[in-house]
């Protein structure tokens, strides 16, 4: 078998919202074709104001969270003031990039809210492309045909909560690599909410 | 400590033949001199305050001799301060790399000690001198609750209840000892370390240059305290000390 075999499947999606953006991601993580977990978090609080929600290899997107939030929070105490949203995305960026000859194998969709709520999808290198919703991972093709049909600016929260859910569910239905269950992050000027929901 | 050298301030890698390292001692001269930094622990959590005699003209906003170091840490210096913005830059390091590989907050202790291995590594090679600043480092960790630590420019690093550095800081001491007591709330500890900074300082009525930070015990993250919260405190302090010109006594 190739090693893309081993490299773990899964669905993660990101829609920014009227007051701010909904992340999520199913929960299976796959070691071939082994379930290694049912409850792997694909989400994650990366900064105070910006959450990730990542596809790939488990190992490269912890570390790659925790070394963005380790070097946001090192910037932020010389600064002396938060850094914004767009600003910790491009530091992402530069991070992956800067393993350009041995990326990390995880695409990433970051989500945070500056002027607007904003989603931005970077691939293994740190491509950053800034966007309203975005999908990722081996389910990202079955989501997007959702969220393409149901996306419309100016979502309410509940209505993005559904959107995420149910084009999760959809590549859930029918990419043996996602499933188990489903974690939304939201994030809005107030601050993040985490919910857990079985699907 | 002024007796004649003998030439054996220079390089600082020499003892000289009395035992002594002299550019260490002029090193805590310098220390001596700062203006006052104090910290106080209280089971509540623990109060950093300095005295900042800012210049005329110079924007009101602008805090030189209080850091933040993480979350849950903050310090104050005394001497000469652009040294004590190096050990926070190197101290913020040490605590972020402790999240990265252990996931934790980093022990103020554990922060207090690689700043004082720093100070000692610069007492022992040619070509250096040592950091000209003390610093206070404070704040509130999972495994000792509220903590004072002090790191001088010989190595040395101690814990404390209270203390205080800089001119007029024997003084001050000498009043903690008197008037600290462990069982002081948070706003017992804020009066009580603005009550030493009006012992010392020339300015015994305004609050513009006292600047005063907390880690409170339960939130475990550093706050700075605002003018006004300070001039609430400082009323306080004016009331409990009574007169303070020198030569009257706590």
């Amino acid at each position: 078998m190739s090693f893309d075999a081993y490299i773990p499947g899964a669905t993660a999606v990101g829609v920014a919202y009227k007051d701010g953006v909904v992340l999520g991601a199913e929960r299976r993580i796959t070691l071939a074709n082994y379930v290694i977990s049912k409850k792997g978090r694909k989400v994650f609080r990366m900064t105070d104001n910006v959450g990730a929600v990542c596809a790939g290899m488990v190992a490269d997107m912890q570390n790659l969270v925790k070394e963005v939030g380790v070097y946001s929070k090192l910037k932020e105490l010389e600064a002396k003031r938060q850094l914004s949203a767009a600003a910790v995305a491009k530091l992402t960026s530069v991070i992956m990039f800067e393993r350009r000859f041995s990326p990390l194998l995880t695409q990433v969709i970051l989500g945070g809210v500056d002027q607007k709520p904003k989603v931005w999808v970077l691939d293994p290198l740190g491509s950053l492309i800034t966007d309203e919703y975005a999908s990722v991972g081996t389910g990202a093709e079955m989501a997007t045909g959702v969220l393409e049909a149901g996306y419309a600016p100016g979502l309410s929260e509940k209505e993005a909560r559904e959107l995420t859910v149910s084009s999760i569910k959809a590549s859930i239905a029918r990419d043996t690599m996602s499933g188990n269950g489903i974690d939304i992050l939201t994030l809005d000027r107030q601050g993040f909410r985490e919910e857990s929901i079985s699907a | 400590m002024f007796a004649p050298s003998a030439g054996y301030d220079r390089a600082i890698t020499i003892f000289s033949p009395d035992g002594r390292l002299y550019q260490v001692e002029y090193a805590l001269e310098t220390v001596r001199r700062g203006s006052l930094a104090v910290g106080v622990r209280t089971d509540d959590g623990v109060v950093l305050a300095v005295e900042e005699r800012g210049r005329k003209l110079q924007s009101g906003e602008s805090v030189v001799k209080m850091f933040q170091i993480d979350d849950h840490i903050g310090a104050v210096g005394a001497g000469y301060i652009p040294d004590a913005r190096i050990q926070v830059d190197n101290a913020r390091v040490i605590a972020q790399s402790n999240r990265l590989v252990y996931d934790e907050p980093v022990d103020i202790e554990t922060v207090a000690k690689r700043i004082a291995d720093l100070n000692q590594q610069y007492t022992q090679y040619a070509g250096v001198r040592p950091f000209g600043v003390s610093l206070i480092i404070s704040g509130v960790d999972e495994n000792r609750g509220p903590v004072v630590f002090l790191t001088d420019p010989t190595g040395a690093y101690l814990g404390f209840d209270a203390i205080a550095i800089g001119a007029g800081s024997d003084q001050v001491n000498e009043y903690l000892e008197k008037n600290y007591s462990t069982g002081l709330s948070l706003e017992q500890g804020v009066t009580l370390a603005i009550e030493c900074i009006y012992l010392v300082s020339e300015d015994k009525s305004s609050v513009f240059h006292i600047k005063t930070a907390v880690v409170d015990a339960k939130t475990k993250k550093m706050r700075r305290l605002t003018e006004d919260e300070i001039s609430k405190y400082a009323a306080a302090a004016k009331t409990r000390g009574g007169d303070k010109s020198p030569g009257k006594g706590a």
